[in-house]
This record gives C-alpha cells, structure tokens and sequence, in this order.
C-alpha cells in the first residue's frame, strides 16, 4: 500500500494530469487501475483487522459486538465493491 | 494500610489527562486514534475519486473541493494521520521481528516516529495550505 502511495505522489508531482481527459486517461490504463484496485483490495483488509482490534477492545457486549463487525464486514465489502464500480464504470 | 505501603503513598486518580503518559504510549495510542481516523475518511476519498472519474464537471468539482481552506486543512490532518500510523506501524512491524524492543531503544524509536511525522506535517503544511 506504502508503495502505491508513494507511486502516486511520483507520479503526480512529476506530471500532474491537469485535465480530466488526462486524469481519466491515466487512471484507466490496465496498470494503473490493476495497481489501484491491489491498493483498495489491500487497504479493505487493513481497516478491516484494525477496526476489528479495535471493536474487539472496547466492545464487549456479545450482541453489540457481533453488529458492528457485521457492520464492518458489510461496509468493507461495500466500498470494495464501489471501487470495482467506479474503475470498470458501470454505475 | 501496612506502614510500608503509608510511608510512600502514591497519588492515585484515574483522570487520564493528569497521569504522565510515557512516550511510547502516546506513539501506540496515537497510532490507533489515525487508524480510525483513517478509515472513517476512506469512504469520502473514494467519493472523490468517484466525482473525478465522473465527467469532466466532476473533475473539476473535485479540484475546486481542494482549492477550499477547510479542505485543505482537513488533507494536512488526513496526512498527519496517515504519516503518524505508517511510522508507529513500521516501528511495530520492528518490534514484530524483535528489532529495538529494549525500553531504551523502544522511546529513542518513539521520538524518532514524531520527529518524521514532525517534519511530514511541516511539508504538507508548506505544499498544501
């Protein structure tokens, strides 16, 4: 993920797409958006064992525990899919 | 109370803003604290990123978000975040594979973790607002 970030800022800082055409054309390229779609994959999974630590520390009622993982759960699974939307288009 | 114990009394109170916390303890805490942040924020990047890829008036929504103060401030706090849970998150990854765990080595990597992030924040702050 570390990677992908400082990908990004290389490649922003050095030719920063000014236009949307630009933006757009570099984001769809296959590389790029395999890299971004690795990223989100990643980072899904990364919130998902931290934000589980976190519920696991500090709730500890069963049933308020068991919803906000499922809470977690879903909303990760969400985002993963908005992404997948939003980089292959079809909204 | 055995006389012992009398003799060195030790002030107890459980208000966390009057206990000393370590150094250590604030770099863990701290890295938790932009855990959260962090991820509570990633739905609205991915909003942005949606509002870019949209139509040309979307990119432009999108640059125009940035061009607000409040934006931007909130960027430099994201970026505070991020750059504080990469740092204590490599410094923990070290600790995985038992690199510094000595209590000496573990507050020289503490301070170490701030003084980047310090100048991580500075930048941002310079490139940003």
């Amino acid at each position: 993920m570390l990677g992908f970030i400082v990908f990004l800022l290389v490649h922003v800082s050095r030719r920063a797409p000014l236009s949307y055409e630009a933006w757009k054309a570099w984001l769809t390229q296959r590389s790029v958006s395999v890299a971004l779609l690795l990223f989100f994959l990643a980072l899904l999974l990364h919130t998902w064992v931290g934000v589980r630590d976190v519920i696991l520390d500090y709730v500890h009622p069963l049933a308020a525990r068991f919803s906000l993982l499922a809470l977690l759960a879903v909303s990760q699974i969400a985002i993963g899919a908005w992404v997948l939307a939003i980089i292959f288009g079809f909204r | 109370m055995p006389i012992e114990l009398q003799s060195r009394a030790r002030p107890v109170f459980f208000n966390l803003y009057r206990i000393k916390q370590p150094v250590t303890a604030i770099v863990s805490f701290g890295h938790r604290v932009a855990g959260v942040v962090l991820a509570l924020f990633a739905p609205v990047l991915v909003y942005v990123l949606q509002l870019s890829l949209a139509s040309p008036r979307g990119y432009a929504s999108a640059v125009a978000l940035f061009q607000q103060a409040s934006v931007r401030v909130i960027a430099v706090l994201l970026i505070w975040a991020l750059a504080h849970h990469v740092l204590a998150g490599v410094r923990h990854l070290l600790f995985d594979i038992h690199v510094g765990t000595s209590l000496h080595a573990a507050r020289i990597s503490a301070w170490i973790v701030l003084a980047i992030e310090l100048s991580i924040v500075i930048l941002a702050i310079g490139v940003i607002l």
